[in-house]
């Protein structure tokens, strides 16, 4: 187990540790987890050998597992791949049901942009600024438009599969269709950073959680 | 990204299965190969955590490494977690001579002919 004291870097090391491996087998989490604290433990001994500083250690620590976020992520789906071998039939449905999201999303939100780019509203402004980022509309931006409507969907059904189909497969579908409708607001509204920063979100949500649980 | 060749290795793979070879019969922790690694390219960085460890289970489930975790014991008398340790196997030894010996070969030109200047 991981041990939970260390600065303020290590500690988020360790946190990552925990949460890449959450959800998988227990067996191989554990194992996962009791590599990366010997790790540690082994950087720390060879700190005290090198002389090395402790905020040096923990940069370095950091950089070291920042660095690896992508293979940690690939590494828990070949996880997850190789645990859900044997439920063929389960990942079929799971796929079938993420691409009919998928489709569904996509649908709304080219709906959504379509009427937002024929609907001409007055420049909204916010503290003063506008927030309709240099142009009135998505119509005057059909690659935009394009882009977010995919790239939002697509992000937003990602989440939906993780953690909606937890709770229920019905509430997933369902939620598709107003969260869609939110996100294309985000959108259309030029709230550039928070729709990214939300769309970000829900792509790591993603590959944290891997394959969703299965359909019963 | 271009799919890899079955059976191929990667460079990282290559260095880890060479580490462990050239290592003798110390068996090593994931720790000491990313030294051992740095150690041999002359880097002052340590591989990737998340990078190193992924390619060991590679290995691992290629059958080309095998590990195991030290006796809970040891560990506890040096004060340290346990260290799941790693060893080359056989069928590492012959992938990793291949690889090698591929390195090695000259490059074929890709060039048709007639088209050489």
């Amino acid at each position: 187990m991981i041990a939970a004291s260390g600065d303020r870097r290590t500690r988020l090391v360790r946190w990552w540790a925990r949460r890449y491996t959450a959800g998988l087998d227990p067996l191989t989490a554990a194992s996962r987890r009791a590599e990366m604290d010997s790790d540690l433990a082994e950087h720390e001994r060879f700190r005290r050998d090198a002389g090395w500083s402790t905020t040096r250690l923990s940069r370095e620590r950091l950089r070291r597992t920042l660095a690896g976020v992508p293979a940690d992520i690939g590494w828990r789906y070949d996880r997850l791949r190789h645990s859900t071998n044997h439920h063929g039939l389960t990942s079929v449905l799971g796929l079938v049901t993420t691409v009919a999201q998928l489709a569904l999303a996509v649908y709304f939100f080219a709906f959504a942009a379509y009427l937002v780019g024929n609907t001409r509203l007055p420049d909204q402004q916010v503290f003063g600024t506008s927030v309709l980022a240099g142009f009135e509309s998505y119509a005057d931006e059909p690659g935009a438009t394009t882009a977010a409507a995919i790239i939002g969907a697509l992000g937003f059904v990602l989440a939906l599969s993780a953690t909606a189909r937890s709770i229920s497969p019905i509430l997933s579908n369902a939620a598709t269709i107003p969260i869609a409708m939110l996100a294309t607001l985000f959108f259309w509204l030029g709230i550039w950073p928070l729709a990214v920063l939300v769309l970000v979100g829900a792509a790591v949500d993603l590959a944290l959680r891997g394959q969703p649980p299965a359909l019963h | 990204m271009p799919r890899r060749r079955p059976g191929a290795l990667l460079p990282l793979e290559v260095s880890i299965l060479a580490a462990l070879r050239d290592g003798g019969t110390e068996d090593r922790h994931g720790f000491a190969l990313a030294q051992a690694i740095a150690d041999a390219e002359e880097s002052r960085r340590l591989t990737a955590t998340g990078t190193l460890y992924r390619a060991l289970h590679r290995l691992d489930d290629a059958g080309l490494i095998e590990n195991w975790w030290e006796d809970p014991d040891d560990a506890a008398q040096a004060g340290r977690p346990r260290r799941r340790l790693y060893r080359i196997t056989g069928a590492g030894v012959t992938a990793l001579a291949r690889s090698q010996a591929e390195a090695d070969m000259p490059a074929v030109s890709r060039v048709a002919p007639g088209y050489a200047s």
